[in-house]
């Protein structure tokens, strides 16, 4: 390519020229002119195999008819795609894709969107003069997602070719041989890859369909709604499709968006959609009664909680009651709740803090803030040289960020990885690290050291302090990575200019959080291509609006936009500890899953159990209902509109697709009617005021709009840092706790982590979900398995200070000797209520 | 590879043969090139190509398991079933064809008392049509473990057969 950019061409395509980059095969060039030649084989995503035959065109002075998806665009070239010689080729071809095609229309899903139709309609004959007997394949089952129908299936192979040069996983493949061929998977077994919906959409006719949506609509009933997903931080734009006048949720599909997910999503998000149909929802408002929760009007239940509010904060002051709010509604909802503690309650006890516990005020998250990172990956990963990832396992935490990973990989972008154990992108990196789980601190500051020797970089005498303080000198090995292998790490990092970090939740939350923070962003420092600028650093939350909790001020010590609070209120461990002590008479848990998300479910259980007043709001069912003295009923995701803030700072909207469930309110509704019951002047408003009033009050959202905001362009501005005291102090006392040896009892270390197929948060309301889900196990390293004779499959108990829970046993490398590896949570494997945090001890016996 | 399988790993070819793996592997330019001689290695080791030989193959050259199989499955000369100590395999491709095939295999089933595509209780013969061996000049063909016998007739093939021990 020179440096005028590409070469170009033109070429004249039935009567009309057209210039294009040289090398642009016809059928896009055609693309250009509006001339859609049809075509089932190619895709402009995948490689081309010219195989449907369907593109052929006729091109001047060249004998035969050519592929047009194969061929590319020459100059001179006269292309005609309307001849009578191209019509006949297509009409016969059409005949031919048709010998063995069932006409099952009429109960195919595809009905409706089948290019098979579409084409059949346009060029095909109207009768067939192959009059056999059609060759039938045995149906297998590929999974709970997708529904292979192989007597459909034309062959075109994109299915097969997005799996192996996009997913990343080769599992379908065309097997056998001529007029047997057919798609299939290794043995019939279901398809792993959580990418493989995207097959249904690729897939030009009914072989595969979404068994979710199976027989439940015909395509053209349905309507469409921008939305936004909700299952995780990287909020992938979608379409919520629904039939016209009903509230029932049929299918999701994804909406092309450059920026992050372009035209993918994952099968979390594409089956999901079951949970906004389940019955299984909050409906009414209910009331505790004699010890009984017993339904109540909207109206009761908010006069009671505004009386009872009144009381407790009337004698006690606003420092009694609390609020802690899950990282996952909208940005108006996180805004007001906060709102309503600050400005009505005048309480600071406010956190969305649902997962960790922060070991000082300002958490890992805050920290990159202060240190200036740049905070987005998608963005990042694009631009940069090199993508180093620490501590995360991306394909079970944010499979579309993995994806692109992937993309970055095989565009021979080099990826490095460190992680406690084994991921599935190892395979794709080009250099992969292992250190022990719980020992991140320790292998990031012998990292940093030795990175910054060999580029023979000046460290502060306070970095130089603390990284001593964390390497345990002889004990180097202790961290599971051997001297040689960080050297050899350091030496890539050294080469790396340009290249950029991405730190996963292993790593940022938890007490370690901030010190990790601040040693990945010195190391970032060091491998930044821009000397002085902000360092290539971003951190990974999970959760669709972790990010906008953060940014709208849901911090006992911040309020929005960072702004610091003259007296901060309590964090969500110390309002625990304040239900306990009794320092804390009133509780709001908003959509907060507290007992499955909290690191000690011990403590989040005796707190709900002991507060005088605790009110629950969510959509769904969660265990902490029972504990509630008020249950207020809310919409889902898909019944309200609301501004989401992504994993990249990019801010997005998404609409109501469906009305609101009789009895429940959105989150928006709920608190502002709570703030019109107290009398506090409120009224009802709709969620684009809210935005107006977020973009008034946090200065880094001041040039979103919300039309803006629907269209995905927003993102919000970097922080104004001086909001944040410019020394940290790296608090390595705090930390001191973390290496305590093992309770002499209690060999194991107990190691959690995220798994994509699991049952957390709202997944466990969506019954194709939980169809999906895989049983949760305890996975051991081979040597600790031989010692205590476990075998692989066999129940065991693992059991800490505080309770046990029985799992099967996975012998496996991936696990770390004195480490049991437990993924993902589980409503009835409660992992998180076997030890306290500082103390991840556990035993196991059979 | 399918987590299902996770465990049930198995590594009969990279113990018994690591250093045929080796010797192979170095033949080509790319891992994936390897495929054939390496099923043919697989066979010897496993007897037949059973989903673990594909397993553990896919795994050698960093594919996925359904790739193989898909390459196993285009190829008629890879047996899914355990083959007997003789694998007998008659071309039934055009010249082949023309010339008397289908009434080899015939005799070859009559005699052995299994189909093709079977093997003999005793576990002593498999019979398995294929395509081209590229002895259309000397048609028709066939061959028992790789050795070669042509211009058969139907005497000629019992002939053959009783001849073996």
């Amino acid at each position: 390519m020179s440096q005028t950019g590409p070469e170009m061409v033109t070429l004249t395509i039935d009567g009309r020229q057209v210039t294009v980059p040289k090398g642009t095969p016809i059928i896009d060039a055609a693309l250009q002119l509006g001339i859609d030649i049809p075509h089932y084989c190619y895709d402009k995503d995948l490689s081309v195999v010219a195989s449907c035959r369907l593109c052929l065109v006729e091109i001047e002075k060249v004998p035969k008819l050519q592929p047009s998806c194969s061929t590319p665009a020459a100059e001179g070239q006269v292309v005609y795609t309307r001849s009578d010689k191209v019509l006949d080729a297509r009409r016969m071809q059409m005949e031919f894709l048709l010998v063995q095609h069932p006409l099952d229309c009429p109960v195919c899903d595809q009905g409706g969107e089948c290019k098979l139709q579409d084409y059949s309609r346009e060029h095909g004959a109207e009768d067939t003069r192959f009059h056999y007997r059609r060759r039938t394949f045995p149906k297998p089952d590929i999974g709970p997602f997708i529904d292979l129908e192989r007597n459909r299936c034309i062959l075109c192979s994109r299915c097969v070719r997005f799996m192996d040069e996009i997913a990343g996983n080769a599992e379908l493949v065309v097997v056998n041989r001529g007029w047997k061929s057919h798609i299939t998977t290794f043995q019939d077994q279901p398809l792993k890859n959580e990418f493989a919906g995207n097959t249904i959409d690729l897939c030009p006719v009914g072989a595969l369909t979404s068994k979710v949506t199976r027989f439940r609509t015909r395509v053209w009933e349905l309507k469409s709604k921008p939305s936004i997903c909700s299952l995780c931080s990287v909020g992938c734009s979608i379409d919520l499709q629904h039939r016209n006048r009903t509230r029932e949720i049929l299918r999701v599909l994804p909406r092309l968006s450059e920026k992050v997910n372009y035209r993918w999503i994952c099968d979390i998000g594409r089956f999901g959609f079951d949970q906004f149909n389940s019955d299984n929802r909050l409906k009414k408002p209910a009331i505790r009664i004699n010890g009984d929760l017993q339904e109540t009007s909207w109206a009761n239940a908010l006069g009671e909680i505004a009386k009872k509010l009144k009381v407790i904060v009337g004698a006690r002051g606003g420092a009694a009651a609390g609020g802690i709010i899950g990282p996952r509604p909208s940005n108006e909802t996180l805004f007001l709740f906060q709102q309503f503690f600050r400005e009505i309650l005048k309480s600071n006890n406010v956190d969305h803090r649902t997962e960790f516990i922060p070991g000082q005020q300002d958490d890992g998250f805050l920290t990159s803030i202060a240190l200036r990172a740049v905070n987005q990956p998608f963005e990042e990963i694009r631009k940069a040289s090199a993508v180093i990832l620490l501590g995360t396992d991306l394909p079970n935490e944010l499979p579309i960020l993995h994806l692109q990973v992937r993309e970055r990989a095989s565009a021979g972008i080099p990826v490095y990885l460190a992680h406690h154990r084994p991921t599935r992108l190892d395979s794709v990196c080009s250099g992969v690290w292992g250190y022990r789980p719980g020992f991140e601190t320790p292998f990031l500051a012998d990292l940093l050291k030795k990175t910054a020797q060999k580029m023979e970089s000046l460290l502060s005498q306070e970095m130089e302090e603390t990284i001593s303080s964390f390497l345990p000198g002889a004990e180097n090995e202790a961290a599971g990575v051997s001297e040689q292998q960080v050297n050899e790490l350091a030496n890539i990092l050294q080469q790396s200019n340009g290249a950029t970090l991405l730190v996963g939740e292993s790593m940022f939350t938890g007490k370690a959080g901030p010190v990790n923070v601040r040693l990945a962003a010195e190391l970032a420092h060091l491998l930044s291509s821009d000397v002085g600028g902000p360092p290539p650093l971003s951190l990974l939350p999970l959760h669709n609006n972790s990010r906008g909790a953060a940014d709208m001020g849901c911090y006992p010590h911040r309020g929005p936009g960072f702004e610091p609070i003259e007296k901060p209120g309590r964090n969500t461990a110390q309002m625990l500890e304040g239900c306990i002590d009794g320092s804390l008479q009133a509780l709001i848990l908003f959509n907060a899953d507290l007992l499955n998300e909290y690191p000690d479910r011990d403590l989040a259980r005796r707190a709900l159990e002991k507060v005088p007043f605790l009110v629950v709001a969510d959509a769904y069912p969660f265990s902490t209902i029972p504990y509630a003295d008020i249950a207020l009923p809310l919409s889902t995701h898909a019944e309200e509109d609301g501004t989401y803030t992504n994993v990249d700072g990019r801010i997005q909207r998404a609409l109501a697709a469906v009305a609101q469930l009789e009895g429940a309110l959105t989150g928006v509704q709920a608190i502002l009617a709570l703030g019109e019951r107290w009398g506090a002047g409120w009224r009802q408003v709709n969620p684009s005021r809210i935005f107006e009033m977020i973009a008034r009050a946090v200065p880094h959202y001041k040039d979103a709009s919300w039309t803006d905001a629907g269209k995905g362009r927003c993102v919000a501005k970097p922080v104004n840092i001086s909001l944040f005291q410019t020394s940290l102090s790296l608090a390595a006392s705090s930390l001191a706790s973390s290496y305590k040896p093992p309770l002499p009892d209690y060999p194991f270390r107990l190691v959690r982590g995220r798994f994509l197929f699991d049952d957390s948060g709202e997944k466990r309301f969506a019954p194709s979900l939980v169809s999906r889900r895989e049983e949760c196990w305890a996975e051991m390293h081979p040597g600790d398995a031989k010692k205590i004779g476990v075998h692989e499959g066999v129940m065991v108990s693992l059991e800490g200070v505080l309770g046990s829970i029985r799992l099967p046993a996975r012998i496996s490398n991936a696990a770390a000797p004195g480490c049991v590896t437990v993924l993902g949570r589980y409503d009835d494997k409660p992992v998180n209520g076997l030890t306290a945090e500082d103390q991840p001890w556990i035993k196991v016996q059979l | 590879m399918p987590e299902t399988l996770h465990n049930q790993e198995t590594r009969k070819i990279r113990d018994q043969q690591p250093g045929k793996i080796d010797e192979i592997l170095r033949r080509f330019p790319q891992k994936k090139s390897a495929s054939i001689p390496l099923l043919y290695l697989a066979w010897d080791i496993y007897g037949y190509i059973s989903p673990e030989a594909m397993i553990e193959v896919a795994e050698i050259l960093d594919v996925s398991p359904a790739y193989i199989q898909g390459i196993v499955s285009f190829y008629t000369m890879f047996p899914l079933k355990m083959t007997g100590n003789y694998h007998i395999e008659v071309c039934a491709n055009i010249s082949c064809h023309l010339t008397g095939a289908q009434e080899v295999l015939k005799t070859l089933e009559n005699r052995l008392g299994i189909h093709c595509g079977e093997r003999t209780g005793d576990g002593r013969f498999s019979l398995q049509a294929v395509e081209c061996l590229a002895g259309c000049s000397s048609a028709p063909c066939m061959q028992i473990n790789g050795k070669e016998y042509t211009h058969l007739t139907p005497e000629k093939v019992i002939e053959i057969i009783d001849s073996l021990d």
